[in-house]
């Protein structure tokens, strides 16, 4: 497993690797341009360079998304990453404003093992660097939401 | 088939899908997956609700159809679209189209 860095995505190996996280191990499978993935280019592109890996995760994972605005609380992009403020979402996660994503209000869920993520880096979007952790999740349970507190 | 029927058999098969309106996507494209709370069809007016935030009510309605996976409502002769706030910062607002086609489209993945 070299290379595994913290979230379990590691974009500098190629194949299969399995990385133990937090618990049970995930599995791992990269993409990028070097290698095709399952993912069409209107969702690979939103990811850094093109790159993200395929995870089916080995144990329940929480992960967290700003929402507001015309962004539903239950959407399909979320973060490993715990929001540290609007602005700082925006420039992370690289929000372009046309989008519309207030980033005022934070859900979070918790997602089982056995789920299939795609996990990477968000792309830059205009002036707005992104490099923040992007998840794509294509079918969101709405039961994995955590209560907020 | 009534529109509407066919409207709640896709959300019934689908898990809902992100907002297409004539002028482009409402919201992140792909970043959606909206729930239909309700369905109401009278005459040729269509009332749909997504999310219970999103309101759309379509005059003249000509289609309603599955397009490979997307639900595709028109064309039509009018649609006024309604919109809330998803945060809590009691925003609103809508826009009026005169012609064209909204869709509903499911994520890819």
């Amino acid at each position: 497993m070299d290379g595994v860095v913290a979230g379990g995505v590691d974009m500098l190996s190629e194949g299969v690797d399995a990385v133990a996280a937090e618990g049970a191990a995930d599995t791992v499978v990269h993409f990028g341009p070097h290698m095709e993935g399952p993912l069409p280019e209107s969702i690979s592109s939103t990811f850094r360079g093109g790159s993200y890996a395929q995870v089916t995760l080995g144990s329940d994972t929480t992960l967290y998304r700003v929402y507001g605005g015309s962004a539903p609380e239950i959407g399909l992009f979320w973060s490993r990453t715990a929001p540290a403020g609007p602005l700082q979402s925006e420039i992370d996660l690289a929000l372009n404003p046309s989008w519309g994503n207030t980033a005022q209000n934070v859900a979070t869920i918790r997602v089982p093992a056995g789920t299939t993520i795609y996990d990477g880096f968000a792309a830059p979007q205009g002036s707005l660097l992104g490099g923040g952790s992007q998840v794509y999740i294509p079918k969101v349970n709405t039961g994995w939401v955590v209560p907020s507190q | 088939m009534l529109f509407a029927d066919i409207i709640q058999q896709w959300f019934k098969d689908e898990w809902g899908g992100g907002l297409v309106l004539p002028d482009g996507w409402y919201g992140r494209p792909y970043d959606s997956q909206l729930s239909l709370t309700s369905v109401a069809e009278s005459g040729d007016t269509l009332t749909l609700v997504l999310q219970k935030k999103l309101t759309l009510h379509f005059r003249g309605v000509k289609a309603v159809e599955r397009r490979n996976r997307d639900l595709v409502i028109g064309p039509f002769d009018r649609l006024r679209f309604e919109w809330e706030s998803f945060g809590d910062d009691g925003s609103h607002g809508a826009k009026d189209y005169q012609s064209g086609e909204a869709k509903i489209v499911v994520a890819p993945g």
